[in-house]
C-alpha cells in the first residue's frame, strides 16, 4: 500500500494541474483579504475603529470558511483530486497497479489516502495563507490568546473533518463509477448543491411555520446538517455544533468509503 | 525362607528389567516410525512442490459470462515454466478475457487458476500488456519507468532503466510527455514498463500492435532472448499468426470462447509440413518426382506448390534425382494460418467441438 501511496504522490508532484490548484489555494484567501481591504478603503477609515471592527470578522469568517464542504480549499481539491486520479482509470494505469500483486482493498484506500494528502495540502495552505495575512492585518478583535489557539485548532480539525467527506465522496464515484467525468461532476454538485437545497428546505419550513403563527427556534438549526456549519463561529465555538457536524461527517464519510469500497471489490475493470 | 526371599527379589528385579528394556524398545520403535513417515510425508510434499514450481499457469474450469453472452467457457489449461505460449483465436474467441483473468482486471464467474503454483509471488513477478499500453501521459519514458520501480518496491536504479528503454528502441534521455509518442512508441514503452520488475511471467495482449516491421522483428528477438536467456514465460495472444508461428513453441487455439485444440510448434510442423513455391522449368516431370514428398499442385507459370513435412534439402535432392531444374523457392503461406483455420472450420462443421 505505502508503493502505491509512494507512486500517486510521484504523479502528483509532476502534475501541472496540482501545482496550479496548489497556488490557487494559497491566492484565493489572500485575494479576499485584499478584496476586503480595499472595500473598507472605499469605506472610509482604513485604521482604527473601521478595522477594529472588521478584524474579528474578517478573521472569524476566513477560519469559518475552511469547515464548509462548498469552501474554496474543498473545491480545489476535489478538482484536482478527482481529475488526477480518475485519469488512472482512463489511462489504464490502474491495471499496473493490480498486476503488481496488491489487492482491490489496498489500492482503494492507497488512492483514498492520497486523495486525503492532496486535499489536507490545500486546506493546509488555505489556513497558513489566511491566518498569515488575515490575522496579521485584521488582527483577531478582542480574543484572548487561548481563545485565538482553540479557534484556530478547531477550524483546522473541522477542516479536516470536510476534507474527509469531500474525498470518501470523490472515491465513492471514482471506484464505482470509473468514469472520468461522473467522478468530477457528482461531488462537486453533491458539495455545492446539497447545502443549498437544504437551506431552500429550511426556508420553506420557516415560510410555513411564519405563515401558520410560529417562529422557528434558531437553535434547532445546530442540529441540521451541512446548515449547521453556517452557524459555526470561531469566535464563539458552540460544543454541539462541532459536535454534530463531526459526528454528520463521519456517518457520511463512512456510508461513501464503505459503499465506494464494495462496488469496487467485484467490479470487471477495463 | 531368606532363601525364598532373595529368590522373590531376583525375579522381581528381572521382571522389572525387562519391563524397562521392554518400554525402551518401544519408544525407540515409536521414534523410529514417527521419523520414517515423516520423512516420507517431507518427500512427497518437496516433491509435489517441485512439480507445481514447474507448471507456472494452472487453470480450472475458467469461465466468464458477461450477461447473457459467455466470453470463456471451461477453460483449463496448464503452461509449463519456460515456454512461450500462443493464445491463437479470431475476435471475441475470449483471448483477451482470458488474460485479463489471469491478471486479476476481471472476476471469474466460476473455475479458479494459480500463478506461479508452488512459489509465493513478488510484486514483480507477473507482468503484462493488456489491450493497450497502461502508461502515464504526462510523464517522460525515464518517468514511467521510474513510477514502475517505485510501485514494485524496487530501489530506482536509472542505469538500468535506461538500458531497459534503450533496448525496446526508445531515447532514454527524451523529457518529451509519452502522451506525444506515436502508438509503436507507446507499444515499446509499455513492453519496456513489463520488464523493469524482471519478471518470471509475461502477459502480452497483442504486443505488437502498432509497431513497424522493424520493431516487429525486434520486439520478437527480445522476447526469445527473454525467454532463453532468463527463462522467462510469455504468453502472447495475437492476430498476426505468422510472427506467432515464428516466436511460440506451443499453441492453444481459441473459438467463442472455448480452447479448442493445443498442439506445439514440432507437432504443428509434423502435421501441417512446410510449405514451399517452387520454380521449375518441367512442371509435370516436378510433379511426378514429388508425388512421395507430400502434397504438389500448380499454382501458377512454371510454379509449383509444394506442402511436405520433408527438410527442403530433400526435397532438392529428389528433384535434381529427376533432372528437374529448380530456378528458385521461397517458404509461402504459413502452416499455423492454415491449422487454425481447418481446426475453427471443422468445430464450427460440429457444432463448436471437435
Amino acid at each position: 500500500m505505502i508503493n502505491i501511496i509512494k507512486v500517486e504522490l510521484y504523479r502528483i508532484k509532476k502534475s501541472v494541474l496540482f501545482w496550479v490548484m496548489f497556488g490557487l489555494s494559497a491566492a484565493i484567501p489572500l485575494l479576499d483579504i485584499l478584496l476586503t481591504l480595499v472595500v473598507s478603503a472605499i469605506a472610509g477609515d482604513v485604521s482604527g475603529g473601521m478595522l477594529d471592527m472588521l478584524g474579528l470578522d474578517v478573521t472569524s469568517s476566513l477560519l469559518q470558511q475552511m469547515t464548509t464542504v462548498a469552501s474554496d480549499a474543498m473545491l480545489l481539491s476535489l478538482i484536482t483530486s478527482a481529475v488526477l486520479l480518475s485519469r488512472e482509470f482512463a489511462d489504464g494505469t490502474m491495471r499496473n497497479v493490480m498486476l503488481a500483486n496488491k489487492s482491490r482493498a489496498q489500492l482503494y484506500f492507497s488512492y483514498l489516502i492520497t486523495a486525503l494528502i492532496i486535499a489536507a495540502t490545500y486546506l493546509s495552505m488555505f489556513f497558513i495563507t489566511s491566518l498569515l495575512f488575515g490575522a496579521t492585518i485584521f488582527g483577531f478583535g478582542s480574543l484572548s490568546a487561548g481563545d485565538i489557539i482553540s479557534a484556530c485548532l478547531c477550524s483546522f480539525a473541522l477542516g479536516l473533518i470536510a476534507v474527509m467527506f469531500v474525498q470518501t465522496c470523490v472515491c465513492m464515484f471514482l471506484f464505482g463509477v470509473r468514469k472520468q467525468w461522473a467522478t468530477i461532476l457528482f461531488p462537486l454538485l453533491i458539495c455545492i448543491f446539497v447545502p443549498s437545497i437544504v437551506q431552500s428546505i429550511l426556508i420553506i419550513v420557516e415560510m410555513v411555520l411564519t405563515m401558520q403563527g410560529k417562529v422557528m427556534q434558531t437553535g434547532s438549526l445546530r442540529w441540521i446538517p451541512f446548515i449547521n456549519m453556517s452557524q459555526y463561529n470561531p469566535a464563539n465555538i458552540d460544543g454541539v455544533i462541532v459536535g454534530m457536524n463531526i459526528l454528520y461527517m463521519c456517518v457520511f464519510t463512512a456510508v461513501f468509503a464503505v459503499s465506494g469500497y464494495f462496488t469496487f471489490k467485484k467490479a470487471d475493470l477495463k | 525362607m531368606r532363601y525364598y526371599c532373595r529368590e522373590k527379589k531376583l525375579a522381581d528385579y528381572a521382571n522389572y528389567l525387562t519391563y524397562r528394556v521392554c518400554k525402551k524398545i518401544r519408544i525407540c520403535a515409536s521414534v523410529l516410525h514417527n521419523t520414517i513417515i515423516c520423512c516420507i510425508l517431507y518427500v512427497y510434499f518437496l516433491t509435489e512442490e517441485i512439480i507445481l514450481a514447474d507448471i507456472i499457469i494452472s487453470t480450472e474450469n475458467l469461465t466468464k459470462v458477461y450477461g447473457g453472452k459467455v466470453a470463456v467457457s471451461d477453460v483449463s489449461l496448464q503452461i509449463e515454466r519456460g515456454a512461450i505460449v500462443g493464445l491463437v483465436g479470431q475476435n471475441g474467441a475470449g483471448k483477451t478475457t482470458l488474460i485479463r483473468m489471469l491478471t486479476g482486471l476481471v472476476t471469474p464467474t466460476s473455475g479458479s487458476f494459480k500463478l506461479l503454483a508452488g512459489q509465493k509471488r513478488a510484486d514483480s513477478d507477473v507482468a503484462a500488456i493488456v489491450e493497450r499500453p497502461s502508461i502515464y501521459g504526462g510523464m517522460s519514458a525515464m518517468d514511467n519507468l521510474t513510477a514502475q520501480s517505485i510501485l514494485l518496491g524496487l530501489s530506482v536504479d536509472k542505469s538500468h532503466l535506461a538500458r531497459t528503454i534503450t533496448l525496446v528502441g526508445l531515447d532514454p534521455n527524451s523529457k518529451r510527455p509519452v502522451k506525444n509518442y506515436s502508438l509503436g512508441m507507446k507499444q515499446r514503452l509499455a513492453i519496456a514498463m513489463t520488464l523493469v520488475g524482471k519478471p518470471q511471467l509475461l502477459l502480452l495482449d497483442e504486443p505488437t500492435n502498432g509497431l513497424d516491421p522493424q520493431g516487429i522483428a525486434d520486439m520478437r528477438e527480445l522476447f526469445v532472448k527473454l525467454n532463453t536467456e532468463m527463462g522467462v514465460t510469455i504468453v502472447i495472444s495475437s492476430h498476426i499468426l505468422s510472427e506467432l508461428g515464428k516466436l511460440a513453441n506451443e499453441f492453444y487455439i481459441m473459438d467463442q470462447g472455448k480452447i479448442l485444440k493445443r498442439i506445439t510448434a514440432d507437432e504443428l510442423k509434423n502435421v501441417q509440413g512446410v510449405r514451399v513455391r517452387l520454380f521449375v522449368e518441367d512442371t509435370v516431370t516436378a510433379l511426378q518426382a514429388l508425388k512421395d514428398a507430400g502434397e504438389a499442385k500448380i499454382c501458377g507459370n512454371n510454379q509449383i506448390m509444394l506442402t511436405t513435412p520433408l527438410p527442403i534439402t530433400q526435397v532438392m535432392l529428389t528433384l535434381a534425382q529427376a533432372g528437374v531444374t529448380v530456378k528458385n523457392f521461397t517458404q509461402a503461406g504459413d502452416a499455423l494460418e492454415d491449422y487454425y483455420l481447418e481446426i475453427v472450420r471443422s468445430a464450427h462443421s460440429n457444432g463448436g467441438n471437435l
